[in-house]
């Protein structure tokens, strides 16, 4: 590409794209229309980042994978407890009161359901930058955000995170989730070279 | 009836699969949630199909599905083994296809693709 293009806007095509998929996906799983849209993209210092999460100490659904190949690094899909009470409901097919977030079957469909939209988003990267992605196994955290960015190492190896929140209407019911990529810093270089973004790090 | 052992590490999923292909009238057999646990079942049922999945974690000196397969095939070169596969691993599918898998489907399942590609592969329509 010779001509240069803004960050965001790219990444917001990315998040376009890899919704629209994502939503065909969770349609067929819950048989059911889905609409999922990217409201707010944004890139932000890890540092930054790793100061807002400190200041909010709620316990959150999380689900993590690390990225290998061409691409490395981690990337986490946030839910809050409310609305991954609800996405379990419409998933399980039970009501609100009726899930439990130690129940086997809610922690396995919610990862399920949050590693469609991860891969999605991913897959959509993985075609505009022509780079292999290969996922590692994805697990669910439930715990404050600090405590799972320090387990999985956050800080040590990004400087920049991409924002993506996400909100999905399924069944009549709105949830919103934050999409968070933590590319290693080689492979935040070479994605947006590969997509022919001016970046330069703050 | 057909007999089929489901393989996947997730719950949910084999939860997905087993109510679709009861509603296909077949009959599950058995569940396994890694590798070494479908090698083990596939040995104890003898199933007339398995459903399994690309992706699992390691448990013991089996890595992932392609593994179980690979042990599956030896222990039966005429298993029908059908790989289940999530969007983007189409590398895998086909390196398991070369290792002896008969056909792939892609979560979240389509009701009709599942059945369409169990029912051809249980008649030995599939390759």
């Amino acid at each position: 590409m010779d001509e240069k293009h803004n960050p965001l806007d790219i990444i917001r095509e990315i998040g376009t794209i890899g919704a629209g998929r994502a939503a065909t996906a969770l349609s067929e799983m819950v048989s059911a229309p889905v609409e999922i849209t990217v409201p707010e993209v944004k890139m932000i210092e890890t540092a930054k980042f790793a100061e807002s999460v400190t200041t909010t100490g709620q316990t959150n659904l999380v689900l993590v994978i690390c990225m290998e190949g061409q691409i490395n690094g981690r990337m986490f899909f946030i839910l809050s407890p409310d609305d991954a009470r609800l996405l379990g409901s419409v998933l399980l097919g039970v009501e609100t009161t009726a899930v439990n977030f130690e129940d086997s079957l809610f922690q396995s469909s919610i990862k399920e359901a949050l590693n469609i939209i991860v891969g999605a988003y991913m897959m959509a990267l993985s075609e505009m930058t022509g780079f292999e992605i290969m996922f590692g196994i994805p697990f669910l955290a439930l715990d404050v955000l600090t405590a799972i960015f320090i387990a999985e190492q956050m800080p040590m190896s990004s400087h920049e995170i991409i924002y993506i929140k996400t909100n999905m209407q399924i069944k009549n019911r709105n949830f919103d989730g934050v999409f968070i990529f933590f590319p290693d810093m080689p492979s935040i270089n070479k994605i947006f070279s590969a997509l022919g973004v001016e970046h330069h790090q703050s | 009836m057909p007999r089929v052992l489901i393989v996947d590490d997730a719950l949910f999923m084999r939860k997905v699969l087993s109510d679709i292909l009861k509603r296909e009238g077949m009959e599950i057999v058995g569940e396994a949630e890694n590798g070494q646990a479908a090698i083990d079942k596939f040995k104890e049922l003898k199933p007339d199909l398995v459903t399994l999945d690309v992706v699992m974690p390691k448990v013991g000196e089996i890595d992932g599905g392609i593994s179980a397969l690979k042990e599956i095939m030896k222990t039966d070169p005429n298993a029908k083994v059908v790989m289940v596969s999530a969007m983007g691993q189409h590398a895998l599918v086909v390196e398991a296809i070369q290792a002896g898998a008969k056909d792939f489907i892609v979560k979240p399942f389509q009701q009709a693709r599942v059945s369409q590609a169990l029912k051809k592969v249980l008649s030995g329509e599939a390759a």
